[in-house]
């Protein structure tokens, strides 16, 4: 398989989301990918690989987090900022984005920049999409969902299924 | 060592089970640690602490594991650590309930699907062995995000 020479950038949320981004950060460097990474300060799990990987901090939104509205709506706009800025400073050709709502503005810098924008529902969700995953297919943030289960495939006409990361 | 997780939001209900289980006689002399995350519940008779960089090194050294019902089933099966989950039913749409249950068809598991359960599933768990020949890389989404 030929791999393209532009960086891909892949943003990951916090928590378990943290430990899928690391696997599909793991399985995209093995094929030689030109890889750029952001996190949020919640990634306990998946920190040091993270921070090997010099990848970029971004900041957690999520109200799980006990942050108010003033901080989530920073937290999107700082997100937002530091997302264009990687991407043209790196000029990535694809958006990866795995997991919560830290990711919105990743993937809305990468529409805005005309980059392809890829959104993959966690694992952990069989049936019933997460709400992130329900605003990216509503406002049409990625050029295409995927999701990790079969049975999750039909619930919207946006998502498809393409393996997991098992 | 008996581990407990909740991830990175909070399970009080799991860590006041685990705490009332170990005060009971029903871990032995197993030394229980628990990771209680954002929690309010400070239990009293188990060792506890809110998150780790090294989740791993404490997921090696655990002859078993409990969890709530995340992506750490899928680390701990991986990694073929001996584990009972069981569902947060608190969070967003009772999801992990249809999870573990969704899951429990493909690999064989042990779930207690509410906290009463924790104790009768122990004993089977405790001295299990995973066999996890069903998780292979799968090229195919890999191979497609690559691209």
């Amino acid at each position: 398989m030929k791999i393209p020479h532009a960086p891909i950038l892949l943003i990951t949320g916090g928590g378990g989301f943290s430990w899928e981004g690391k696997i599909i950060a793991e399985e995209l460097l093995k094929r030689k990918c030109d890889l750029i990474l952001a996190y949020p300060e919640t990634s306990y799990e998946s920190r040091d690989f993270f921070i090997k990987n010099d990848a970029y901090l971004t900041r957690s939104i999520t109200h799980r987090h006990g942050y108010n509205f003033i901080n989530i709506l920073l937290g999107l706009l700082s997100n937002f900022a530091l997302a264009m800025k990687i991407i043209n400073k790196h000029k990535c050709r694809k958006i990866i984005a795995v997991g919560d709502s830290s990711s919105i503005p990743f993937m809305l810098a990468g529409k805005i920049l005309n980059k392809h924008v890829t959104f993959i529902e966690t694992i952990t969700r069989t049936r019933t999409a997460t709400r992130t995953c329900k605003l990216t297919a509503r406002l049409r943030l990625a050029d295409e969902i995927l999701v990790q289960w079969p049975t999750l495939e039909n619930s919207h006409k946006a998502f498809s299924y393409k393996g997991n990361i098992l | 060592m008996i581990f407990v997780t909740v991830g990175s939001t909070y399970f009080d209900e799991l860590i006041e089970t685990i705490d009332s289980l170990k005060e009971s006689g029903l871990f032995g002399s197993y030394r229980v640690i628990c990771q209680i995350g954002q929690g309010k519940y400070q239990p009293r008779h188990v060792e506890f602490f809110r998150y780790t960089n090294e989740i791993d090194n404490y997921f090696k050294n655990s002859s078993l594991v409990i969890t709530h019902g995340g992506a750490t089933v899928f680390q701990l099966y991986k990694q073929k650590i001996p584990f009972i989950a069981t569902p947060n039913t608190s969070l967003a749409d009772d999801h992990q309930t249809t999870f573990l249950a969704d899951i429990e068809k493909e690999l064989k598991i042990y779930v207690a699907y509410n906290l009463n359960q924790i104790a009768s599933v122990y004993n089977k768990a405790i001295s299990s062995t995973i066999h996890n020949n069903t998780c292979q890389s799968n090229n195919r989404l890999f191979d497609h995000l690559a691209s």
